[in-house]
């Protein structure tokens, strides 16, 4: 239904919705109301999913086109379906499904390297929709130059990727089991979100490492700076329609590409459809860009339950890489 | 070895301290924690009782009777105040540097309740009247090889430690045995209750709508929890555990198997009292369902524990004592 409607939608039509009217306005549909919980908010609650392909930045060759037209959109969908089934590699994750596929690629396998990754049967199916980035701010999609300082980090970490790990901590947050960081932009595995509320209370829980964030609404401030979290501190307060939640204190070993401990971040949350949620984020962090950017997403309802998240449990991945690392160690000892 | 357990001495401790205590037989009641007979829990907008806030269950009471407290159930206020006051003294003796020991959390670090039930019960069992875990043979043997296992290894794998050392779980129902952290933060929508547990910030979405469970073969952790309301109390029927019987648990009775089912009532008998009563039902561990009934409350300060807000739980960040259980592990086995 989605990708219909937004498909039907013309290019002016799209920017237009995004730039000058409330999220709410986008695409509610006539014959719907918005239902409201006791004390009369909106009623967001539910199990909502975040599997849509579109990717974070608009990809170089779409330069001006913020949305594809149903022609373009249908080639792209069609494009996936003939590379991915035929795939026989590792699973697609993120971006890289709409990345790929809008190149019209003759063939793709996806392999990680060596010992292989995923394959596509842990992965959920992708919904498609006509928009080419999650980004709406800056308005061409992509992210705002980063600082020098923060392409210098990025530079060293990846100079440090791939670095033989001495423990675990040498790993990335999410293969430890720590978190996959606010906002999390993962689509297509395990990208389901259960909103409940209470009159004061709003709580997210993240299918992800089973991360819940129970955030006040009762006007109180942010906790003491002093106090940092891996996922900062949030306050949240309605804004009409729209749930916002505002978020700080994140520790300086968060990670949000590259944003930690001066992070800033805005989420806004609003019911859009019976089934269709906008979660639309503003990250500031001027010691890492150059200007705040914002991103939409498209979050679909689910009536199937989520169940407990099993992280890495039967999973020996992490003592083969350090297993392999002392190898290789002894290896290197013994050349000497 | 026992850095990597902090919590273990406590509870030795805690018998330790019970077994010196003198002792008297009294008749006593299992008395609910008081409240007013009259008391009406205030209601939510939908008309259920409202149970939301930050509670602890924090006590000095131990879940089973100590076998010195044999055939008294309740202690005189004399008693639970000598009783308190020498677990204070136990727990700054406990900061005593002890020369070759690596030694555990310091006090620092604990968290744990000051003082005995309002009711000044010796068991939070309630249910067998002798307030001790009904063991079958084949649970009790677990137990005994559970507990030979316990800071001894072998530590091969960090498969090895206990579920908690994990960072996974120590399991249901809510009982105050670690010694800090045992908090939880109710919430409710019409429908839900939330409950978020600062320890492993294990988060329970419990439905009170009607709906069945899971299938049991799907297993989890914290198996399948379904509310409903009889009259004032929440009840929790908890099913469909997975079968984690080859892992080591902290407390044995806690480990998830799928032959548990564990029932939980919850029923606001004050402002700030929240009855905790839990049963547990497994014919091959235990010869007989059996039930402990906990005070929570949002007082902390009546309990001697930290009040405020509960903020991100970390496991083990920073601590790199599994690590070091692992080397020393491989260095005995190189000598």
């Amino acid at each position: 239904m989605n990708a219909r409607r937004l498909a039907a939608c013309t290019v002016p039509c799209a920017i237009l919705a995004v730039a000058l009217l409330p999220a709410a306005a986008l695409g509610q549909s006539g014959d719907w109301t918005l239902p409201r919980t006791a004390d009369g908010r909106p009623d967001l609650q539910g199990i909502w999913g975040n599997n849509a392909v579109t990717p974070l930045e608009r990809p170089e060759s779409l330069a001006d086109k913020a949305t594809l037209t149903a022609e373009e959109l249908a080639r792209v969908q069609s494009t996936a379906e003939r590379l991915f089934a035929q795939d026989a590699g590792d699973a697609v994750f993120g971006d890289q499904f709409f990345n790929v596929a809008v190149t019209e690629a003759e063939s793709f396998t996806s392999t990680d390297g060596g010992t292989g990754n995923y394959n596509q049967f842990w992965l959920v199916e992708r919904d498609f929709d006509n928009r080419t980035s999650l980004i709406v701010d800056p308005p061409d999609g992509r992210l705002p130059p980063a600082t020098s300082a923060a392409r210098m980090a990025a530079d060293a970490a990846r100079a440090g990727r791939g670095r033989p790990a001495a423990w675990t901590v040498d790993r990335g947050l999410s293969e430890r089991c720590i978190t996959f960081g606010l906002p999390n932009l993962l689509a297509g595995y395990n990208s389901y979100y259960q909103i409940f509320q209470t009159a004061d209370h709003v709580v997210i829980e993240q299918e992800l490492i089973h991360t819940t964030r129970i955030i006040p609404l009762d006007g109180r401030p942010h906790v003491d700076e002093d106090i940092d979290q891996w996922h900062g501190n949030s306050v949240g307060r309605w804004e009409g329609d729209t749930l916002v939640v505002e978020t700080r204190n994140f520790s300086p070993q968060s990670n949000f590409r590259g944003a930690r401990e001066n992070l800033q971040l805005v989420e806004r949350f609003t019911r859009v459809e019976p089934d269709e949620l906008h979660y639309e984020f503003t990250v500031h962090d001027p010691t890492v860009w150059t200007a705040p950017w914002t991103a939409l997403m498209q979050w679909r309802r689910t009536d199937e339950p989520i169940f407990e998240y099993a992280c890495h449990e039967g999973n020996i991945g992490m003592e083969g890489i350090l297993a392999g690392a002392r190898a290789n160690e002894a290896r290197a000892a013994g050349a000497r | 070895m026992g850095t990597h357990n902090p919590r273990r001495p406590r509870t030795l401790l805690l018998a330790t301290v019970c077994a010196a205590l003198v002792a008297g037989a009294i008749a006593g009641t299992h008395a609910q924690s008081t409240g007013g007979a009259t008391y009406t829990a205030p209601r939510t907008a939908w008309g259920v009782p409202d149970i939301q806030g930050i509670w602890t269950n924090a006590t000095l009471t131990p879940i089973e009777r100590p076998a010195s407290m044999s055939g008294q159930d309740v202690l005189t206020a004399e008693e639970a105040a000598a009783f308190e006051t020498s677990s204070a003294e136990a727990r700054a003796a406990s900061d005593t540097f002890i020369p070759g020991n690596v030694g555990a959390y310091n006090q620092f670090w604990m968290d744990g309740g000051k003082v005995m039930t309002g009711d000044r019960r010796t068991s939070l069992i309630t249910d067998p009247p002798d307030g001790r875990i009904p063991w079958t043979a084949a649970g009790r043997e677990r137990l005994a090889e559970d507990s030979a296992k316990y800071g001894v290894g072998p530590f091969d794998s960090w498969i090895d430690a206990d579920t908690g050392e994990r960072c996974l779980t120590d399991g249901l129902p809510f009982v105050p045995l670690q010694g800090y952290n045992m908090n939880y933060h109710i919430l409710q929508s019409e429908g839900w209750v939330a409950m978020l547990n600062e320890m492993f910030h294990e988060f329970r979405l419990i439905p009170t709508d009607g709906r069945s469970h899971i299938p049991v073969h799907v297993g989890q952790w914290l198996g399948d929890s379904r509310g409903r309301w009889e009259g004032d109390t929440l009840v929790v029927e908890t099913t469909a555990f997975a079968d984690r019987s080859a892992d080591l648990w902290r407390a044995t009775w806690r480990g998830a198997r799928p032959g548990l089912h564990l029932v939980e009532r919850f029923t606001r008998v004050d402002e700030q009292t929240l009855d905790y009563e839990f049963t547990m039902t497994d014919p091959d561990m235990f010869t007989r369902p059996w039930t402990a009934l906990l005070p929570m409350t949002t007082d902390h300060e009546s309990r001697g524990v930290t009040s405020g807000p509960m903020y991100e739980y970390a496991c083990h960040e920073g601590n790199y004592g599994l690590l070091n259980i692992m080397r020393g592990a491989r260095a005995e086995d190189a000598q």
